[in-house]
């Protein structure tokens, strides 16, 4: 086991180079960069540079260096000094930029996982177990419509309701009085008020999605020979249900784990934006569309690692929930 | 010797009284009378509350002496035109509040918050008037020009303006290579990249000094008049903030530390201190917190998606009575995440004040929820940029399409066949003009008269005309992809030429695409901004070398004396010489008053370009209490002065 996770990290040093090359070459490829897209805003809004003033600009961004000497020097000040680089947009260092609004992304990806969760399981548990009853067809039911709706359309539907409804708008995730503030009790109550309807939005494609999985996985344990057998043993139906059927059907769930953990960080773009989430997926794409590739690179960058490092815990976990892969491993 | 020499202060309080007279009936006495009493009492001044209790508390020196010795007096007609607004004396207090999906830009507090050395009434060339620069005279020649600052003016912290932050500005940094790579041709003669730059001289302490080798009447226009953008950043820099990174003055060692905290290499100084150098373009983004300036409002801390800033305490205006502006405390943004989420914003009430950024089909559901979300949709103002105009690049290679487009007659012929008024109604809901410059008159059977007069009468199996050489004519319309109204525009075009059987394929192409075809020349007909419709002769969009450089190769030919590019033909010539005019003459001179009705004149006979329409109605968002709000004219020019905005 030891010698299995020491492998997977060796292997990760070069995967990461490969990706930060990548990234840094993806944000490069479209024409023109941070500077066309800044000089065009300037424009839209009745001013206009001329070209030596563009080329001061260059400059004064470093954007006049070739790009091998913009990426190494990125490089190098992540891994010697952890300095993500500079956001030309936000004109400050992209870690300030990251760190203020990981919490409140954190906070929201991690309750509307355990949203997903919290409800998933159960209702899939049951369903399976009774199925083709009013239960199963009930969850069914919402499970497509939670599947084939698109999350950005539920934002837009609920928000645009609940507004015409209640004359209450919600369009970001604290109220104005409270943005400016420093974190207090009141702060706090302000955040739950606005936060649940993202939680849930969000939350939903992911249950209506997990209730399909489990409860498909768990009805084809249900029919295998070895719960027949256990049932004809007279093993109670509780014990049959959890010691093994269960557990298999958890796999998915831990499978999946590499992939969430990357989500976590920059799932629900498009949520992010109708709501005006001050979350990191809004920042992402602004900082692809203005080409503020340091930014970009970073975030990008980092949801890589993190997609490294979330599929080597969810080996781990699969290793240690299921026998037959540990076996695997060890052999 | 000078031909003009305006001195602000009591000479400014009188023209401004003069000129609140003059504006008749609709001047309120009562304005005019306090005006006189502040004048009488000489320099009572008033002041914000919140600024009062500093000075009370020993935080802040008294108003009379953060004033200089002679403030801007703003009454109806100094910021505004007085035909749109009649200035109201205002009360302190309250919170603007705009909003923007771009963390590096809002353009209504930018706006707000910049200066320039001297300024007309927004948007107009009269009268000039001094601003940063009290006063300033001008060489009967129109090559020298002298400034003088306010005296006892003062940066937002309190440090007296000198001449001396203007040395360091044009000595250490405008002309030096380090800082300044390329030096930006409004400080060369004649606004020409290839002019000598200007000779600065300091004469006093507050006097300074700016020559060119030719005449360059346009250069009061770089520094402030008819010019809304720009400022005064360029030539004037608080030297005393900047030093510290500024390699000829810094301590070497302190400066090796402040490039390593902020990651730079140790070539890299001049990195740094332009990042700390905000010009006017960048004072309302986050790393400007707190950096010294002129303007009425500074930006302080704030957190990553609000936009603060906060009266300037030693803001050099004052209205009619001697109250000391801006009226309003803050001035603030809401950074969204995208454009698309404005709407709610405004609607949920966190937003009251905005331009620019409410489409026009949003109206009406911003209208319907005004009274829930505490604003008003006023629609009196309209842009100040002209919506788009059809170019026809004349220098393409194509000998088929230049026989065609370079026919005066063909060109009638599209002016004919475009229903202007039509684009109008579907794309602004009617709120704009069609442009003066081209009789509007729509007239498709006339058009196709025309073209089959010029020869273009033959057709193709499709209805479709031939063209000189027999062959399919195209009308080839490439438009640079990203903004949806230029695509619909451009369909409503390409439908009214087709309809008087000119094939016209409509192309949308990717920005940097269409970068590359307008400079090799390859572009046919496109679309690109003509600002100079609503804003006569402001900007240079009008010339063959800019925008879509819709005859570069006769710009070239006339800058390179006829080494390079193609001979212009004499309608082109004509140009020129307006455009010598406008350069060398104050753009409030006969010259150049009568330059710019010959310039329109020149549109209307030659048609070079399709301007397709002026004068469009930009919906704004207004708190309903906003006092000093103008009832016409453009709404940046109010924008501009939000200094005297007060909430009632």
């Amino acid at each position: 086991m030891v010698r299995f996770i020491a492998r997977r990290l060796t292997i990760m040093v070069p995967l990461l180079l490969l990706i930060s090359v990548i990234t840094f070459a993806v944000i490069q490829l479209p024409p023109g960069d941070y500077l066309t897209t800044y000089i065009a805003a300037l424009r839209e809004s009745g001013a206009e540079l001329d070209d030596a003033e563009v080329e001061n600009l260059t400059a004064q961004f470093g954007l006049d260096k070739p790009i091998y000497v913009q990426y190494i020097r990125w490089m190098a000040g992540i891994v010697f000094q952890g300095d993500l680089g500079w956001s030309f947009q936000w004109e400050k260092r992209v870690n300030e930029v990251i760190a203020e609004r990981l919490p409140t992304t954190l906070a929201i990806s991690i309750s509307s996982l355990f949203f997903v969760w919290l409800l998933a399981i159960p209702i899939a548990v049951v369903s399976a177990t009774n199925q083709y009853t009013w239960f199963d067809y009930l969850f069914t039911l919402i499970g497509f419509i939670g599947l084939s709706m698109p999350q950005f359309l539920v934002a837009l539907v609920t928000s645009w309701v609940i507004y015409d409804v209640t004359g209450w708008a919600i369009t970001g995730l604290f109220s104005l009085e409270y943005v400016d503030a420093p974190w207090s009790w009141a702060k706090l109550l302000d955040l739950l008020k606005n936060v649940w309807l993202p939680v849930i939005i969000i939350g939903l494609a992911g249950t209506a999605g997990l209730i399909r999985v489990i409860r498909g996985t768990l009805l084809d344990e249900l029919r295998k020979q070895y719960v027949v057998t256990a049932r004809a043993k007279g093993v109670s139906e509780r014990n049959l249900l959890f010691k093994y059927p269960i557990r298999i059907a958890m796999n998915p769930v831990f499978s999946t784990l590499g992939w969430l953990l990357p989500s976590l960080i920059s799932g629900q773009v498009i949520v992010g934006i109708v709501l005006n989430l001050q979350t990191i997926g809004p920042v992402l794409l602004r900082a692809t569309l203005a080409q503020d590739m340091f930014l970009a690179g970073a975030i990008v960058l980092i949801l890589g690692v993190l997609t490294v490092i979330g599929t080597l815990v969810s080996d781990i976990c699969l290793a240690w929930l299921d026998p037959r892969i540990r076996m695997g491993a060890d052999a | 010797m000078t031909r003009l020499c305006v001195r602000m202060g009591m000479v400014a309080l009188g023209m401004a009284l003069a000129l609140t007279a003059w504006a008749g009936g609709e001047t309120e006495e009562g304005s005019a009378g306090t005006a006189a009493a502040a004048a009488a009492s000489g320099g009572a001044y008033g002041e914000a509350p919140v600024l009062a209790q500093m000075v009370a508390a020993g935080d802040l020196p008294p108003v009379e002496e953060r004033l200089p010795d002679n403030p801007m007096v703003v009454t109806t007609g100094t910021l505004v035109r007085a035909e749109d607004l009649t200035v109201e004396i205002g009360q302190y207090g309250g919170t603007l509040r705009s909003v923007t999906a771009n963390p590096e830009l809002d353009w209504n507090l930018r706006d707000a918050a910049m200066e320039n050395f001297i300024m007309s009434p927004a948007h107009t060339v009269n009268p000039m008037m001094g601003n940063v620069a009290g006063s300033f005279e001008i060489s009967d020649d129109n090559r020298v020009f002298t400034f003088t600052l306010r005296s006892g003016l003062k940066w937002s912290d309190g440090t007296p303006v000198s001449t001396e932050d203007m040395k360091f500005a044009v000595e250490d940094v405008l002309f030096l290579e380090a800082l300044t790579p390329a030096l930006p041709s409004r400080w060369k003669a004649g606004g020409q990249p290839d002019g000598t730059p200007m000779t600065f001289e300091v004469v006093d302490g507050l006097t300074f000094r700016i020559s060119f080798d030719q005449r360059y009447g346009r250069f009061v226009r770089e520094m402030g008049v008819g010019q809304l953008w720009g400022g005064y950043n360029e030539i004037l820099k608080p030297r005393h903030v900047l030093l510290q990174y500024h390699q000829r003055h810094a301590d070497a060692a302190d400066l090796e530390a402040s490039l390593k905290e902020s990651g730079l290499g140790a070539d890299e100084w001049h990195r740094l201190f332009l990042q700390k150098d905000i010009l006017w373009h960048e004072n309302m983004r986050s790393d400007a917190a707190n950096f010294p300036t002129l303007g009425p409002w500074v930006r302080v801390e704030s957190p990553q998606d609000l936009m603060v800033m906060e009266r300037n305490p030693y803001y050099y205006k004052v209205d009619a009575a001697g109250n000391q502006l801006p009226y309003v405390d803050r001035y603030e943004s809401v950074i969204v995440a995208k454009a698309e989420n404005i709407p709610l914003k405004v609607i949920a009430g966190d937003v009251n004040l905005n331009r620019d950024l409410i489409a026009h089909d949003k109206v009406p559901l911003l209208k319907e929820n005004e009274e829930r979300g505490g604003y008003r949709v006023d629609t009196n103002l309209v842009y100040h940029n002209a919506p788009v105009a059809m170019f026809l690049n004349y220098l393409n290679p194509d000998e088929n399409w230049r026989e065609v487009v370079w026919n005066e007659r063909f060109r009638a012929a599209v002016n004919k066949a475009i229903n202007y008024q039509n684009i109008i109604d579907v794309m602004f809901l009617g709120l704009g003009e069609p442009n003066p410059w081209i009789e509007p008159d729509y007239d498709p059977e006339e058009a196709m008269r025309i073209l089959d007069e010029i020869g273009l009468d033959k057709k193709d199996a499709d209805g479709f005309r031939l063209g000189p050489d027999g062959e399919q004519f195209q009308f080839v319309f490439e438009i640079r992809e990203g903004a949806a109204d230029w695509e619909k525009m451009g369909e409503l075009i390409t439908a009214d030429l087709e309809a008087v059987g000119i094939r016209t394929p409509l192309k949308l192409i990717a920005r940097q695409l269409w970068i590359e075809r307008r400079d090799a020349g390859q572009l046919y007909a496109t679309l690109d901004w003509l600002d100079d419709v609503n804003w006569p002769i402001l900007v240079t969009d009008y010339l063959p070398n800019t925008r879509s450089r819709w005859g570069q190769g006769w710009h070239t030919w006339l800058g390179t004396g006829g080494a390079q590019g193609e001979e212009p033909p004499a309608w082109i010539k004509e140009l020129y010489a307006l455009y010598g005019t406008f350069t060398a003459e104050l753009p409030n001179s006969d010259q150049a008053l009568s330059a710019v009705d010959q310039f329109a004149a020149w549109m209307t006979t030659y048609i070079p370009m399709f301007p397709l329409a002026r004068d469009v109605v930009g919906p704004v968002i207004v708190p309903p209490n906003l006092g000093n709000l103008a009832g016409s004219g453009k709404s940046s020019a109010t924008w501009f002065a939000a200094e005297q905005f007060y909430l009632k």
